[in-house]
């Protein structure tokens, strides 16, 4: 009985014990005491004299639990400035910078949300393998986050105003989600395909270029009250976009791709899968526009000896949505006469491309790797000075792209 | 025989499944990948489980010949009484300093990648303390209770896999055998450590319901395994790129990350620790059943159960004394690991089995 008894109290004991630890684990961090970063930047520059590393974080604050009670859960009462609040910190390193945040702010920063990274022109162009090796370090940072690269310093990228959205990085990441689709004109990578191009021997990285711009519209004279005199753009708020792709040669950004020649790098890559090419039917003038739908590209390297041909083959399927009166109609010849133009147009882009990157002597197409990948022999051979081929190397393309669809109108508008 | 306990042979591939795949899906691939490269797929399966199915027949042969005995029982009947307790008392030491690495790595993983400032220590004892729970109930409870954790196991694991190879990119996967057949084979080296632990069917062999399906059983668990094992190298390999893969720690746990379904399913690296933890309390507890076995007969014991204690605290001290930070564990894991575990699994069990041949030992039928 006795024996019964002890069992239940020990039983008893162990069950009190096992809630107790499980509510919780060694350390917490309550909301309210957190400053959620939405997006980091980073920053180098000379600061007395000695180079410092700039951080800059953009953040959302959450309310404290008492007071935001009476808003009610609708709409998520938003407390901080509309594009949420820029923190500039510095440090010597980026954990420094961090750890100095704690000099002035009374919140836990935590990154567990953080969507964008911004790395500021002049850390691009000095090597970001420590901003790399750094995050690729931290469990809060997730390897989706996207990655894009700011002219000028990314300081000022975060302090931009967004159009559409409540928050600068929300709508930084959700232009690079739709670019694929919708544009297919920038590179548009997370951290883990930046980490996946520095890593891969034989590959480089284009990352998406981050541009300032005050808003033309803002600008216009029936916006200014008619009064739109002298020094109308000074002290307008900068809104920003995506001008083509930063090229980094390891981890260094060695230039730029344009938007055309960016789009020419998404052929090759098999990443080109909406966007419009327009062509010209009645030249000069650009007047028929082909929408891509889908693409895909195989590229073959053929080698012989120390030059390399990378044959190309793209082919893709799309639609023509805009047209000079006139000119196509429902015949065969007239899609043949359309996809002729849109063939070339793609040539020249990806040629474009591939003389802008072997001028830069970045490889961001990865045609090293696929040496590596299909022909592990002759990599072997040639891996050791790839850095010297590829600027020789030669590239022939074949685009075949299908008009497949007109829109819901038979002949074009002739105008009579 | 020291455990009355008795389960069949689908709980066996069970328990042989999770013992192996519990630490193996996180912690190999890195290693494995370092040395195959691409290839790190073949090294997981088909090489790894042709060196299993050796531990396999070497221990299944042994247990026939001794039906009713666990190992370190009638070591002693095959070698002479002496030179056969000092090799069962080496074994109780080899089972008892695996179960600290064991520990040791489930700790490790919740240290670094989740719960940074809890003392590993604290991990180490609540693991410890329900894996020898279960040892204490003994072996029977610890088949049951893997076969009930089984399903939420590989359901998770699967999940995970599935959403992991939606990213996968073949070309990834390519060269094949870059560098010919020897980096392959020493990335199954690594491999070697997980799939070696078949072994412990020499220790199991005695609560077989039915012994016949014994070599069956280890054959199966060895062909599942070498699907569940290649199939992760290739979706992390796939996904990431070998490259990737060597530099992570824990290259599975960082697919879970990845993963992003319509920007709605994410987040799921918390169902790596369900697997884990799941597979961890399966794995210790049919580590320290053999060790608490494999001391108690060295010692001539009447029960196992006096020796979990001693035994559970000497696996937490070995764990935090010798592998205090994952700069020691490992290292541990791919150099002197594989050669040592494959001394344990196979070559001793192999020369044993030679011996009991040539004199012709085996279990006198009315025992």
């Amino acid at each position: 009985m006795i024996y019964k008894k002890i069992k239940i109290a020990i039983s008893l004991i162990m069950v009190i014990i096992i809630l107790a630890g499980a509510t919780g684990c060694w350390n917490r961090r309550e909301i309210q005491d957190l400053a959620v970063a939405t997006a980091v930047g980073f920053d180098r520059s000379m600061i007395n004299g000695s180079p410092r590393v700039i951080l800059t974080v953009l953040l959302t604050r959450p309310s404290p639990a008492g007071g935001g009670g009476s808003r009610g859960g609708g709409g998520g009462g938003p407390t901080a400035s509309p594009t949420g609040t820029v923190i500039t910190i510095e440090g010597e390193t980026i954990n420094d910078a961090i750890r100095n945040w704690f000099l002035r702010s009374s919140r836990i920063i935590f990154f567990g949300h953080t969507l964008v990274i911004v790395i500021g022109e002049d850390m691009a162009r000095q090597g970001i393998d420590q901003v790399v090796e750094f995050l690729n370090r931290q469990l809060d940072v997730r390897p989706r986050t996207w990655v894009v690269v700011s002219k000028g310093t990314a300081r000022d990228a975060l302090q931009a105003l967004p159009e559409f959205e409540p928050v600068t990085s929300q709508e930084i990441a959700r232009i690079l989600e739709l670019d694929h689709d919708w544009v297919s004109k920038s590179a548009a990578v997370n951290l883990f395909q930046v980490m996946y191009d520095m890593l891969t021997p034989g590959r480089e990285a284009a990352v998406s270029w981050l541009k300032l711009f005050v808003p033309r519209e803002k600008m216009s004279p029936a916006r200014m009250g008619g009064a739109g005199s002298t020094g109308a753009s000074q002290g307008q708020p900068k809104s920003f976009y995506i001008d083509g792709s930063a090229v980094f040669r390891g981890d260094r950004m060695v230039g730029r791709l344009d938007k055309a020649e960016s789009q020419g790098l998404l052929f090759v890559t098999s990443k080109a899968v909406g966007g419009s090419i327009p062509v010209s039917l009645k030249p000069p003038q650009k007047d028929t526009s082909f929408v891509l739908r889908t693409s895909k590209a195989k590229v073959k390297p053929v080698i012989k000896g120390n030059r390399v041909t990378f044959e190309i083959d793209i082919r893709g399927i799309g639609d023509l949505n805009e047209q000079r009166a006139g000119e196509i109609g429902t015949l065969e010849q007239d899609f043949k006469k359309v996809e002729r133009l849109v063939n070339k147009e793609v040539e020249k882009r990806v040629l474009k491309a591939v003389a802008k990157a072997k001028e830069l002597r970045s490889d961001v197409f990865g045609f090293g790797d696929l040496i590596h990948r299909s022909r592990p022999g002759e990599w072997k051979r040639i891996k050791s000075n790839w850095e010297k081929i590829f600027p020789t190397v030669q590239v022939r393309v074949k685009v075949k792209m299908t008009l497949e669809n007109i829109g819901p109108t038979g002949e074009p508008i002739k105008i009579q | 025989m020291l455990d009355k306990g008795r389960f069949s042979s689908i709980q066996l591939v069970i328990l042989l499944l999770m013992t192996e795949g519990a630490t193996a899906f996180l912690f190999a691939p890195a290693g494995i990948t370092k040395f195959a490269g691409p290839d790190g797929w073949i090294s997981a399966s088909i090489l790894a489980s042709a060196y299993g199915s050796l531990v396999v027949l070497v221990v299944v042969a042994l247990g026939n010949r001794f039906p009713s005995q666990a190992f370190t029982e009638y070591l002693p009947a095959v070698l002479g009484k002496i030179p056969g307790k000092i090799l069962a008392a080496l074994y109780a030491g080899f089972f008892i300093h695996l179960s600290a690495i064991i520990l040791n790595e489930s700790s490790t993983f919740v240290h670094v990648a989740f719960l940074r400032e809890t003392p590993p220590t604290v991990l180490d004892i609540v693991t410890a303390a329900a894996a020898a729970y279960g040892v204490y109930l003994g072996i029977e409870v610890i088949a049951r209770q893997s076969s009930i954790v089984f399903p939420v196991w590989a359901l998770s694991l699967l999940l995970l896999l599935i959403l992991g190879i939606i990213e996968l990119n073949p070309n990834n996967l390519r060269p094949f055998m870059e560098n010919g057949p020897l980096p392959v084979l020493r990335g199954a080296g690594i491999s070697t450590v997980f799939r070696g632990e078949a072994f412990l069917l020499a220790m199991l062999f005695p609560y077989l319901n039915q012994k016949r399906e014994a070599l069956k059983s280890g054959f199966v668990n060895l062909g599942v395994v070498a699907i569940i094992a290649g199939t992760i190298m290739a979706a992390l390999v796939g996904v990431f790129g070998d490259s990737f893969v060597t530099i992570k720690l824990f290259p599975f746990f960082e697919l879970a990350r990845y993963i992003s379904v319509a920007r709605i399913v994410e987040r799921l690296e918390i169902v790596v620790v369900i697997i884990w933890v799941a597979g961890v309390i399966v794995k210790l507890a049919v580590f320290y059943h053999s060790s608490c076995i494999a001391t108690a007969n060295t010692l001539g014991l009447k029960s196992y159960r006096v020796t979990i204690i001693p035994i559970v605290a000497a696996t937490v001290i070995i764990s935090e004394m010798v592998y205090p930070t994952h700069a020691q564990l490992i290292p541990f894991l791919f150099k002197p690991l594989p050669p040592y575990a494959a001394t344990g699994e196979l070559l001793v069990p192999a020369l044993v089995l030679l011996i009991a041949v040539i004199r012709n030992k085996r279990e006198s039928r009315q025992s």
